[in-house]
């Protein structure tokens, strides 16, 4: 299997304090790859350095086989073009209705005419089930369907490669399963790779293909592998969080 | 056999076929190459095929979708078969995928009323939000009525803990810029005075008309002002932003009365403070007078506050005391008001602080006008 993003020697440090040390690790193409450990871990701290939102204190990344980080603006603006994100919030646009805010990067960044951008949105909320809301604002829908709207925005470009942060946090169990299956769908029908950052282990064990698991113990990555291997892990902190029991 | 490249689509009929090839990357970065429009304007009469080659594409994305579409509804309006070739396993998945996307749990959107009666909705829903804002004005003015009423059985009834805080943040912190503004509008209005004043030759009354204006009006006016401005857009955020992390409703619980603990702290401190202020600034505003006329007339400081111990009543600078605790009120009233009705999330928080602070400054300045048409009446 190809990487896709590969993350090298990364360490962070906010002033003096170090949050991540080290960490290694490969994403390949296609998969959908969970990044979970307990609060305080810098599991959010990690995605933000792996999307761009925060240069890491050492280390590289590498996007497509191309340098991203440490490389110039220019380069990242270019790389980050292959990157969609669904914040923890959403990070919809108040202010403007779901057509405006998937409308917003397509206008910018495509040279589609504005029927094909319509044409383009309507696709991207019919995949994501909310066909039909094209002049709502996002005040005026449910939580799950703003999470689900955020995913059309993410989409709009077409990424390569879809970055999602607590996708299930503030979710019941249906709206979170059916949010799941969404991830489960477009993975499969559109090859998309998937970086999902949670700690809800029902969602890490329907979506995820692979696991990297981090600790605060060790500021960096105690373990990599499938869900099975890490349900089943000799390793008593990696066999309590997915088994959920506390000594 | 006909050919045309249109950029990095190439068109080209054999045999009654139009064989359209597409290459490169077909994105929606793109689009702009992949113009379609010159070939399928065109009438096609002696065509009964046509022939898509994807073997050139090198990437591509939801654009290509709409480009397919394209081509085959011109093809059903034209009577025309279709062949596709050369499309690999991801892109006929992918376009599979797209042309008939089936989840299982759609949302419908409930459709929205068209504008003229959503005009008419609106305008409904502000009226009731108007009666229901107004009337809950009032209970909070109720409430405060009663909390100062209690606070006269049992002085411990609110929470005194907070009175010197926010002493400090609206007296004492409020202080340099409000003697600042008054000292220069004191200024202000000398200087504009004595130019009027010096072509009547009546230089003197510059002390009638600094002293009256900057205690009755100018002195509480730009002080009131101020402090909306500084604790009035405060108490709304601090508020409101309690309100919105759910701690109004944790006191509640609690048992606590949410004016005693949080708007009677609040009164008395801005109903001492107020009045403080408003002298400290009534004296500067006069030396910010005294300034301007020395520098401008033909007046000792002597003469200037011998005239105005003449002009300035007990009644001017009491006047303006007295209005300065009621423009103290009408803060602390909306302020805390707006802060209540804050809900939702921390946008709703920016928009009713700024509603504060707008309100408050709009019903100083009424109540001031209606204070100069009263207060004659009553002898002030």
């Amino acid at each position: 299997m190809e990487p896709i993003i590969e993350v090298k020697n990364l360490s962070k440090k906010y002033g003096k304090l170090l949050v991540l040390e080290n960490i290694n690790f490969d994403i390949y193409r296609g998969e959908i790859l969970c990044i979970v450990g307990g609060s305080g871990c810098g599991k959010s701290t990690l995605l933000r350095q792996i999307i761009g939102l925060e240069s890491p204190t050492t280390g590289e990344i590498y996007v497509d086989g191309e340098l991203y980080f440490p490389s110039n603006a220019k380069v990242q603006e270019r790389i980050m073009k292959k990157f969609g994100v669904m914040f923890q919030l959403g990070g919809l646009l108040a202010s403007m209705t779901l057509e405006e805010n998937i409308e917003l990067p397509l206008k910018t960044y495509t040279s589609l005419s504005s029927n094909e951008i319509k044409e383009i949105i309507k696709i991207k909320l019919d995949a994501v089930g909310l066909d039909g809301f094209q002049d709502y604002l996002p005040s005026e829908i449910s939580g799950g369907m703003k999470k689900r709207a955020a995913l059309a925005r993410a989409m709009a470009l077409d990424p390569e490669i879809l970055f999602f942060d607590e996708p299930s946090s503030g979710l019941d169990p249906i709206t979170s399963a059916a949010l799941d299956n969404l991830i489960i769908e477009l993975n499969k029908s559109l090859g998309t790779t998937m970086i999902i950052v949670t700690h809800d282990l029902a969602s890490i064990y329907n979506v995820a293909h692979r696991i990297v698991m981090l600790d605060k113990s060790i500021k960096g990555v105690l373990a990599i592998g499938t869900p099975e291997e890490m349900k089943n892990s000799s390793n008593e902190l990696i066999y309590n969080f997915f088994n959920r029991k506390f000594n | 056999m006909k050919t045309s490249i249109n950029n990095i689509v190439k068109f080209e009929i054999v045999d009654q076929t139009l064989i359209i090839s597409i290459f490169g990357e077909v994105t929606n970065l793109y689009a702009n190459k992949y113009n379609l429009k010159p070939i399928l304007s065109k009438t096609f009469e002696n065509i009964s095929k046509i022939k898509i080659d994807f073997s050139g594409v090198a990437k591509y994305d939801t654009f290509i979708f709409l480009l397919l579409k394209n081509i085959k509804s011109f093809a059903i309006q034209h009577q025309i078969s279709i062949e596709l070739t050369g499309m690999s396993v991801d892109l006929k998945n992918f376009v599979n995928y797209l042309e008939n996307i089936k989840l299982t749990d759609k949302y419908t959107a409930p459709k929205k009323p068209n504008l003229s009666i959503r005009f008419f909705e609106n305008a409904g829903k502000i009226t009731i939000k108007l009666a229901i804002d107004f009337v809950s004005l009032l209970s909070l003015i109720g409430d405060i009525i009663r909390s100062s009423l209690k606070l006269l059985y049992s002085i411990r009834s609110i929470r005194w803990s907070d009175f010197p805080e926010q002493f400090t943040l609206i007296g004492v912190n409020a202080l340099p810029i409000s003697l600042l503004i008054v000292f220069l509008i004191g200024l202000i209005t000398g200087y504009q005075g004595a130019l009027q004043l010096k072509e009547f030759g009546a230089d003197i009354f510059i002390a009638d008309l600094i002293s009256i204006s900057i205690t009755r009006e100018l002195g509480p006016l730009m002080v009131a002002i101020i402090v909306a401005g500084r604790s009035g857009s405060a108490f709304t955020a601090e508020i409101g932003t309690m309100k919105v992390s759910e701690e109004i409703d944790a006191l509640k619980v609690m048992g606590f009365n949410i004016v005693d603990f949080l708007v009677m702290p609040r009164l008395i401190a801005i109903l001492l403070a107020m009045p403080m202020l408003v002298i400290l600034a009534d004296l500067v505003g006069v030396l910010g007078g005294l300034f301007a006329s020395l520098t401008t007339l033909d007046l000792t400081s002597v003469a200037y506050f011998n005239r105005m111990q003449i002009a300035l009543g007990i009644n001017d600078v009491a006047s303006g005391l007295i209005k300065s605790c009621i423009f103290g009120l009408v803060i602390v009233v909306i302020g805390c008001f707006r802060g209540f009705q804050v809900s939702g999330g921390a946008e709703s928080v920016g928009r009713y602080t700024t509603s504060s602070v707008v309100t408050s400054i709009f019903n100083i300045i009424l109540l001031d006008a209606l204070f100069t048409l009263l207060f004659p009446i009553i002898g002030l």
